[in-house]
């Protein structure tokens, strides 16, 4: 019953997509979610991507090899009408040996925009910046894309990301209008929801891979595969956000440095470390280089203000550099400064973000997910974008330091080896900080900057939960559904899976579901049909809520 | 180093003096165990070097002088040397992390030399026919040489978890020190002034050996030794 209706739709959304040789108006751009995995969808979807592919509607992003199953492959598909890329409609196929093993993505069958931007792209350059009083430099070329929208309509815009002292925004103007159409978190950082101060260095002796550098020794990691600098902006934080918008270049002048091999910044010790330690983990775990698989390289961004400048300093910049740390793009990290000793927030300290490992492994593992999976922003893909953060977060410290409770111990907290105590977060139990352990207490939200882009940071815990459980095992304690977890000697059965789901399965636009079928198919590429990790996964996704 | 071939004189052979020249096979139960620490990746590595010692030829050449009666004095200069293989072990410390030391081992050669003076207080034992059996006693010099460790050298590559042997810094360290020698002569005497003996001759000294300050090992030098060579009277 099934195949037929769905080779008519497919038959359908091809013809629609191909026809499109031109750009032009439609008023509907509903989005089609794709999830193919049983023979009769594979064989209706495959072929249809590869007429897709011939007409041009479907353009090759990436191919990547399967890190984990040889002979597997990944190929990532664009959606695009008249030569202009559909943002957020997106596919993956994976084969074997040419054969399909699945497809999931997004689709915009009816989305169309009429001719060609009518603003050339120096406008919106000049827009953006007046919008954010920043300086663009000339390597932030505006994107030309199609924007759906909610509403099932979609306009030609320009794409441009600009960070300011209060905030990193990606902006998406309207190429007819020079109208704001839509703007996106550009940092994607940890949460903060209530501020707190540190205790200082966490006083672990660590070794930091460093390079010798004009008789002192600065933060540049020689060792590992890409390159791993710390620069330290010494409180510069215009400098900073010019670096952030490609305006300046960092020197050696500012690297992190020492004049011995004895460190005594723990920031530029901490963020330097921790940085290798979570290439080392995706290395070891799944054998990926680094964010891109590619081995790009990693910087590091510590001191953007001076602790003590906190009481003079604005709310924005309090949240932004003070009380966060933030992924910026291409590699680049930035950590928080933490609040000045005796200085506490909803009851906590709030100490230098780089001495979490956990965050930084969430801060890097939004690279991850930009270089694969490019999850959008905002919404239910926004909060599976956070999750899988919190996820590979609290893997890395499960992976480099022991099983307990207390600092430098591995748990299912996030942030609380930085914001004492407790943290901010909890895969264990969500309803802790009061974020959902089900889909039933799903948020919804405006998908703007003042609601958190659709609530990422708080339904991002139904997902995490999930992956919680599949290891842990125990019941949801809204849906009172028990889990058989595959145990905690197994966890990297768990890691595999939700690494392959989100990483080379999921599309751009994944919703929920879409991340439930995916990692459950994951789960059967990686162990088989009725193992325990694909029992754990279903049952996992099911507790919460999620079908 | 050697237990003198010492030419108590028989009757039938002629002169007060016998010299020798030998050669044989050393055994003794000498191992050096070397232990020392180097600094690797900002820790202290420990290193061990262990060679088996329990075979070395040697060869020498003594003096005999007859003194009186059956008692006579001897003087030994012996040369032993011998190549071995050692195994050299090790912990690396890992480059990124404290205590995560990866083991490392190989094999290296290693010389011993020693060179001993023996002097020697000489008793011809008996003599039957053409046999003489004589035994020695006395005091041992020995200078010694041997190959010790100072550091080592390895190979590993991202993510650093293991670590391969490459090869091992070496010197060689002299040392001197005094022991004692017993032994037993045996001699054939061929022709009148020309003779073929073998020997059995145990000497020992305990010697120190050092590569630097706090890389010291002490080991045995000498052992026992078995065999044989040329016996010339005059």
């Amino acid at each position: 019953m099934r195949t037929p209706k769905l080779g008519l739709l497919v038959v359908c959304v091809a013809a629609v997509l191909a026809a499109h040789a031109a750009p032009r108006v439609r008023a509907q751009s509903r989005p089609l979610a794709i999830t193919a995995t049983s023979n009769a969808d594979l064989r209706t979807w495959d072929s249809a991507v590869d007429r897709l592919k011939r007409d041009g509607a479907l353009r090759a992003r990436a191919t990547s090899e399967d890190l984990l199953l040889p002979g597997r492959v990944h190929e990532r598909l664009d959606q695009y009408v008249g030569g202009v890329r559909v943002f957020g409609g997106d596919l993956v196929r994976q084969t074997e040996n040419g054969l399909t093993v699945s497809i999931f993505g997004t689709m915009y069958p009816d989305v169309a925009v009429d001719g060609a931007a009518a603003m050339p792209p120096e406008d919106a350059r000049a827009i953006v910046e007046g919008l954010s009083g920043a300086e663009l430099g000339d390597t932030r070329r505006p994107e030309l894309l199609i924007l759906p929208d909610e509403a099932g309509g979609a306009r030609l815009v320009y794409r441009l990301k600009a960070f300011t002292l209060e905030n990193a925004i990606d902006y998406f103007i309207d190429a007819s209008t020079g109208a704001v159409v839509l703007e996106l978190g550009a940092a994607e950082r940890q949460s903060v929801s209530s501020l707190g101060v540190g205790r200082g260095v966490l006083g672990d002796d660590k070794k930091v891979s460093v390079a010798s550098l004009g008789g002192n020794f600065v933060a540049v990691d020689l060792l590992r595969p890409p390159s791993i600098r710390t620069y330290d902006m010494r409180a510069n934080l215009s400098r900073t956000i010019d670096f952030l918008n490609g305006v300046v270049g960092l020197t050696a002048s500012d690297f992190a440095l020492s004049a011995t091999t004895t460190w005594s910044d723990p920031v530029a010790v901490d963020a330097q470390a921790y940085v290798g330690q979570v290439y080392d983990f995706y290395f070891k775990r799944f054998g990926r280089r680094g964010l891109d698989n590619k081995n790009l390289a990693l910087i590091n961004i510590i001191h953007p203000v001076r602790r003590d400048d906190v009481y003079t300093a604005s709310d924005d910049i309090i949240g932004n550099f003070y009380l966060n740390a933030f992924y910026a793009g291409n590699g680049v990290m930035v950590y928080g400064e933490g609040l000045p000793a005796g200085l506490t927030l909803g009851g906590q300290r709030w100490n230098y973000f780089a001495g979490g490992l956990d965050i930084i492994g969430h801060e890097l593992t939004h690279g991850v997910t930009e270089f694969s999976s490019g999850l959008i922003y905002r919404n239910q893909s926004g909060a599976l974008n956070e999750a899988f953060s919190d996820i590979m977060g609290t893997a890395t410290e499960f992976f480099d330091q022991p099983i307990g409770d207390g600092p430098m111990k591995a748990e299912y907290l996030m942030g609380e080896d930085v914001v004492t105590p407790g943290g901010i977060r909890s895969l264990a139990n969500p309803g802790q900080f009061g974020n959902p352990d089900h889909f039933s207490k799903f948020v919804t939200a405006p998908a703007d900057a003042a609601h958190d882009y659709g609530a990422v940071h708080t339904n991002m815990t139904i997902a995490t939960h999930a992956y919680y459980l599949a290891i842990e095992g125990g019941a949801d304690r809204t849906s009172g559904l028990s889990v058989q977890g595959v145990g905690t000697a197994n966890r990297d059965q768990i890691e595999k899976v939700f690494y392959r789901g989100f990483t080379q399965l999921l599309p751009s636009n994944a919703t929920f579901s879409v991340a439930r079928a995916a990692t459950i198919q994951a789960a059967r590429d990686l162990y088989g049909a009725g193992s325990a990790p694909e029992r754990a996964v279903t049952q996992a996704w099911t507790a919460v809520g999620v079908q | 180093m050697l237990v003198p071939s010492h030419a108590a004189a028989q009757d039938n052979w002629d002169g007060r003096f016998r010299i020798s020249a030998s050669g044989g096979d050393q055994i003794s139960r000498d191992t050096i165990a070397q232990a020392f620490t180097v600094q690797k990746n900002l820790e202290a590595a420990p290193v061990t070097f262990d060679v088996d010692h329990k075979q070395i030829y040697w060869f020498d050449g003594s003096i005999v002088a007859r003194l009186r009666g059956r008692w006579g004095v001897g003087a030994t200069v012996s040369v032993a040397t011998r190549d071995n293989d050692g195994h050299v072990g090790a912990s690396i410390p890992h480059p990124f992390f404290f205590n995560q030391p990866r083991p490392i081992g190989g094999t290296i050669g290693a010389r011993r030399t020693e060179v001993a003076v023996h002097l020697d207080a000489v008793y011809r034992l008996a003599a039957r026919g053409r046999l003489d059996l004589s035994v020695s006693g006395g005091a041992s010099i020995f200078n010694a040489r041997e190959t010790l460790v100072t550091d080592v050298a390895y190979t590993d590559a991202y993510p650093f978890d293991t670590a391969t042997f490459a090869s091992a810094a070496t010197t060689r360290s002299t040392t001197t020190s005094g022991g004692f020698n017993v032994g037993a002569d045996l001699t054939w005497k061929r022709w009148r002034r020309v003779g073929l003996g073998a020997l059995v001759r145990f000497a020992h000294a305990s010697a120190t050996f050092s590569a630097s300050a706090n890389n010291t090992v002490t080991g045995d030098v000498g052992g026992l030794q078995a065999g044989g060579g040329l016996r010339f009277a005059f």
